[in-house]
């Protein structure tokens, strides 16, 4: 199978033109051997790209106003390695929130395992997904 | 950064590789709301190299560099403004796995914007993602007819395909006539901040313009109270203290509460949002309220707040519009999945197939079809396993909606059309 590299996208000295997909000014090659991470910047290849990474934001619920909110935050990177980014969010009379960035991958059938794996550690009430974006 | 204008939560739906990407990426960059350091980076980059204005195949490049670096809850929020409004983008997946998402809140959209494909025109998803726009609720759509630059800007083409997903509205009962269509080219640049020469035939609006021309969503103020809980807390000094985010109404120091289907009554002492006390919550707060009469265990999550004299309908049964968008094989009278509805999650029987109807028209192709597969709508009767608190789609719609799952997926989306109230003692 070829896939077409971009050698360098800003070089820009000449075009290819290939049936069925399309690059901006930008020099094409043909490679054997498929690169990962394989990154086109403004190649299209209609129907080959994946629906890409999803960063999902979530609601993490503690079980009480006395969970430790550090050791939580331990165990969830430890936990979850998708983790990445967490914050503490005031809710009311005194009871705190965490907010958690996580990636969600193309075949993990949405963000209920995020949830169950978040919602499974100690301490914690509930997860719930509260944002949801393509990465770009 | 704090704003006044009203905020709009927008959807790009739309076929894989139609440009999705590639608008909200454009979006960002014309109303100046790429991440700073992307833009320090360029700006250094294009010093050194005596480089003149921004390159926006650079930015691009660069915000997918980001998932490199790790991504923090401020990236993952995306914004930005137009004169008129503040928007945050729902980037949909195009994935049948986050539909449940759509459904349940996450992704809840006031509006949206459907790229298609000048190239490629109306693909599978394209026809999905219209479809479930319309189940969702969301009224108000503007059309892009997108990569117009690889069609060299050929207004035939733009036509062609605005004819055709006109047709595929119309299926769903949209009309086409009142909505925008607009030629763009996100990744050159082309109808989305200014209008382009290189579409002398169009005389229409720019994308920002047209979300300008958004009718900003009527908060349901109106409506009577519904606050699904989402967890409920004991704490000290305080009491009882469950937390949720309203969906309908309004919630009141003072007032008298009923939750359902816990089938329990208190009053409200105090409200607090961001750890600030707050006189009344309105839909879209997260709150948590003390409330009096009321222990923790008396309440689950799942349970519905609403006024005492206006409660939460619990359902006995109830019959219901749905999609099924995967099922490995047939669904038939019996199949008990679990629905997923505001913050409950309830097993439900199917217990009668009433019609099956054409997805594209509404139309009944077949009066009590003996089962179901995907791809096909239906009207059916569900009968939940244990109690659920649901409402009919016409008088509170934030509260007739579900997703259903079955093994880790979902496989169903539907709405509430009719309800039998269960008798509570």
């Amino acid at each position: 199978m070829y896939i077409l590299r971009c050698p360098d996208c800003r070089a820009g000295s000449h075009r290819i033109r290939m049936p069925g997909m399309w690059c901006t000014d930008m020099p094409l090659l043909p490679v054997q051997t498929p690169e990962c991470p394989l990154y086109l910047p403004g190649l299209r290849i209609p129907g080959a790209i994946t629906m890409g990474a999803v960063v999902a934001i979530l609601r993490v619920m503690p079980e009480s106003v006395d969970v430790n909110l550090e050791e939580l935050k331990k165990a969830i990177r430890t936990r979850v390695p998708s983790v990445q980014d967490i914050a503490e969010e005031p809710i009311a009379f005194g009871l705190k929130a965490l907010k958690v960035a996580a990636i969600v991958g193309d075949d993990e059938g949405g963000t209920e395992p995020l949830e169950l794996a978040l919602a499974a550690i100690d301490g914690v009430a509930s997860a719930e997904t509260i944002d949801l974006n393509r990465m770009l | 950064m704090a704003t006044a204008k009203p905020h709009m939560n927008l959807a790009i739906i739309g076929h894989i590789d139609h440009g999705k990407s590639t608008l909200v990426g454009r979006l960002l960059f014309e109303t100046g709301f790429v991440p700073k350091h992307v833009i320090e980076g360029y700006k250094k980059e294009a010093e050194a190299k005596g480089k003149g204005s921004f390159e926006f195949a650079w930015v691009m490049d660069n915000l997918k560099e980001e998932r490199e670096r790790g991504i923090t809850i401020d990236i993952a929020h995306k914004r930005f403004d137009t004169a008129k409004f503040y928007f945050t983008i729902v980037d949909c997946p195009g994935h049948r796995d986050f539909v449940k998402n759509m459904i349940t809140g996450a992704s809840q959209a006031d509006a949206a914007v459907l790229v298609v494909s000048a190239a490629e025109g109306v693909q599978e998803q394209t026809k999905e993602h219209v479809f479930l726009a319309r189940t969702l609720g969301i009224n108000q759509l503007i059309i892009s007819v997108n990569k117009m630059d690889m069609v060299k800007y050929d207004q035939k083409r733009y036509e062609e395909t605005k004819k055709n997903v006109s047709e595929l509205l119309k299926m769903v009962a949209y009309k086409p006539e009142g909505m925008l269509f607009i030629p763009t080219s996100a990744f050159m640049g082309d109808n989305i901040k200014d209008k382009s020469p290189n579409t002398p035939w169009y005389n229409g609006p720019t994308i920002l313009e047209a979300l300008d021309t958004l009718k900003e969503p009527e908060k349901p103020t109106t409506l009577p109270l519904r606050l699904p809980i989402q967890d409920v807390y004991t704490i000290s000094g305080i009491g009882t203290v469950p937390v949720g985010r309203v969906e309908t109404g309004v919630m009141k120091k003072g007032m008298n509460v009923s939750f359902m289907p816990a089938n329990k009554f208190g009053e409200i002492k105090s409200i607090e949002m961001h750890h600030e006390e707050i006189p009344e919550a309105v839909p879209g707060d997260n709150v948590g309220f003390n409330v009096r009469g009321i222990a923790k265990n008396d309440l689950r999550r799942g349970d519905v707040t609403g006024p005492a004299d206006k409660p939460p309908s619990v359902a006995d049964e109830f019959t219901a519009q749905i999609v099924i968008l995967q099922h490995p094989s047939a669904i038939t009278v019996g199949y008990t999945p679990v629905f997923h509805c505001h913050t409950a999650q309830v097993a439900c029987t199917f217990t009668e197939l009433k019609r099956k109807l054409d997805p594209r028209t509404g139309q009944v192709k077949e009066e009590n079809p003996t089962f179901l597969k995907t791809g096909d709508a239906a009207i059916v009767v569900i009968k939940p396993s244990r109690p659920l608190v649901i409402e009919r789609v016409k008088e509170i719609p934030q509260l007739g909606r579900f997703a259903i799952r079955d093994m880790g997926s979902t496989i169903a989306a539907g709405m509430c059309i009719d309800l039998v109230q269960k008798q509570l003692r």
